[in-house]
């Protein structure tokens, strides 16, 4: 199995079509919740905003990014034809670390970015 | 990168603070020595944010009795000054508008009356962000604005930075409420702070109508350079009709205007009469904490709702910001840095303003706006000057910052969008800051006189 990575930052169409082809193909989006925590924690830490209002912020960019990857998926499976896919909100590592260990991919393709390591092999395009 | 920077500017308070202890000039008293070091240790606090704003807030208020600056009751009798109160019942009223959810309903008539082009919807969310932060202050109105603009974003199918017009409909979010703020006492904590600064110091009073007719000229000046940038820059905007039908059904959803949402617009009303008019006999904080008291009253908002609503850390930020420049300028610090260093650079009233505002505008940008007037303050009231004129040479432009997001929480609230890019706000931010800055000194130069203020 080869496990395609994506997240709002890291999202390539030469990474989709580096993985187009593989018959065994997961397509994983991965939403990071590290600025709509940032923003979140910074306007309520700094003390700007209430609870209320600062967690309702945090959770708009967590829906907005939410529904940009569903969008995107739709359109990569036009490109690749009725493939898997997933997304997952959280850190990026952990959650490769654990598809990692539960798929046992042959590898990863990921767009190049921060460096991410796992036992698994991780091709960066 | 920007870690390491902050390390950096957070060791150098610590140093400066260290060295300002030991008192090494001789030409100031040591309590003066020592607020200019509180003063360094602040400013680095506040500017890499190590602590929160109320923490360090705080720690000012137990640092200036501890180092001999002022008296113990001194220092804390501070906390008690009007602009505070102003504030405090000024949230409380905000926090009414925000959960009543009469502030969206708002947003949303005003925004579907412009919703007839693309174009238009862009002007519509920038006005709407300023208007609202004529009456409340601009980090609740971005944080309000917010939702309805991401909404948007969804149903005119807009992708992040695929085209102006999706970016520049964030942007004009984050402008709106910015340029708004900076119109009315409502818009921000800086403007209270700032006049009871001046009050505290040179014993001047300034009431809730004549600081607006001395910011609004700059505020609406800002409207109206942004709405032509807006509109010079948007030339094909996509058809909007789907959001006005939205809008429509969203305000028909809401209905008539429930119980809790008229008493907090009865309430705002009759508290707006009394700061424009009847100031002259109570004061504007009284009227704030009057006006929030009948909120109560009423049953408009409960004291949990304000809780949810309403940060109070920050009121601790404002009475620390406070305490610290008072202490700068009864020291005799403020005076001696700027006649010593400023003094060259602003021999006149107007250069005065030409360069001091131009000082407030850049370090705005990457600290927060309260603490930006809090540091500059001091050191212009050191400066020969009508004290009016220095208050609002820092405090008018120290609320605009319209390029980084860590400037302001309605800059980070529309970046953390992800629909523009660092480099687009910059680039039409530092334009209309430009604007805004010649806006500024033709007011400053042509309009301010009428009023009294001595500019030459």
């Amino acid at each position: 199995m080869v496990i395609l990575v994506l997240t709002p930052e890291r999202d390539t169409d030469e990474a989709v079509e580096r993985v187009k082809g593989e018959k065994d193909l997961l397509v994983l989006y991965v939403i990071e919740e590290e600025l709509p925590e940032s923003v979140g924690s910074w306007l309520m830490y700094a003390g700007f905003l209430g609870e209320n209002p600062s967690l309702e912020v945090k959770r708009i960019i967590v829906d907005e990014l939410e529904r940009r990857a569903h969008e995107r998926l739709e359109e990569i499976k036009k490109k690749l034809g009725d493939v898997e896919a997933v997304i997952e909100k959280g850190v990026l590592q952990e959650i490769m670390e654990k598809y990692c260990r539960e798929k046992r991919p042959e590898r990863f393709v990921i767009p190049k970015g921060e460096k991410i390591k796992t036992e698994c092999k991780i091709e960066e395009v | 990168m920007l870690e390491r920077i902050k390390k950096a500017i957070l060791c150098l308070g610590v140093l400066l603070f260290i060295f300002f202890l030991t008192s090494p000039i001789h030409e100031i008293s040591t309590p003066a020595n020592r607020s200019l070091g509180l003063f360094f240790l602040t400013f680095s606090l506040w500017l890499t944010r190590y602590l929160p704003l109320s923490v360090t807030g705080l720690l000012v208020f137990a640092l200036i009795p501890l180092l001999g600056i002022l008296p113990l009751s001194e220092s804390y009798s501070l906390f008690g000054n009007r602009a505070i109160f102003f504030i405090l019942g000024s949230f409380i009223l905000a926090g009414g508008l925000m959960k009543t959810g009469l502030s969206r309903r708002i947003a949303f008539h005003i925004i579907s009356k412009f919703a007839s082009s693309g174009r238009n919807l862009i002007l519509g969310v920038f006005w709407t962000g300023a208007v609202l932060s004529f009456f409340m202050p601009e980090h609740a109105a971005a944080a309000i604005l917010f939702p309805i603009v991401i909404e948007m974003a969804g149903i005119l199918k807009l992708r992040p930075k695929e085209s102006l017009f999706s970016r520049f409909l964030f942007l004009s979010l984050a402008w709106g409420c910015v340029i708004g703020g900076i119109g009315t006492l409502l818009g921000g904590a800086r403007a209270p702070l700032a006049i009871g600064m001046l009050e505290e110091n040179f014993g001047i009073r300034i009431s809730f109508l004549r600081w607006s007719m001395y910011a609004m000229p700059v505020s609406i000046g800002g409207l109206l350079a942004g709405t032509l940038i807006l509109t010079l820059a948007l030339r094909d905007t996509p058809e909007v009709s789907s959001f006005k039908e939205k809008a429509k059904e969203e305000l028909k959803g809401m209905g008539r205007l429930k119980r809790d949402e008229r008493v907090v617009l009865f309430v705002y009303i009759l508290t707006l009469t009394g700061w424009i008019f009847f100031n002259r006999w109570i004061d504007i904080s009284l009227i704030a904490i009057l006006s929030s008291s009948l909120l109560f009253l009423f049953r408009g908002i409960t004291w949990k709702d304000v809780e949810r609503w309403v940060n109070w850390g920050i009121i601790l930020m404002y009475a620390g910001a406070m305490a610290l420049g008072v202490s700068l300028v009864r020291s005799g610090a403020a005076a001696y840095i700027s006649q010593r260093y400023f003094f060259s650079l602003a021999k006149t009233p107007f250069t005065t303003l030409a360069v001091f505002s131009l000082l407030s505008l850049v370090l705005t940008e990457g600290m927060s706006n309260v603490a930006t007037v809090a540091l500059l303050l001091p050191v212009v009231y050191g400066l020969p000057f009508d004290p009016v004129l220095l208050t609002l040479c820092i405090t008018i432009p120290g609320g605009l910052a319209l390029c980084l997001p860590m400037g302001t929480p309605p800059n980070a609230i529309a970046f953390s969008s992800g629909y523009y890019e660092l480099r687009f706000s910059i680039k039409f931010g530092v334009m209309l800051t430009f604007i805004l800055y010649l806006i500024l000194l033709l007011v400053g130069r042509f309009y301010w006189p009428l009023l009294g203020v001595e500019v030459w």
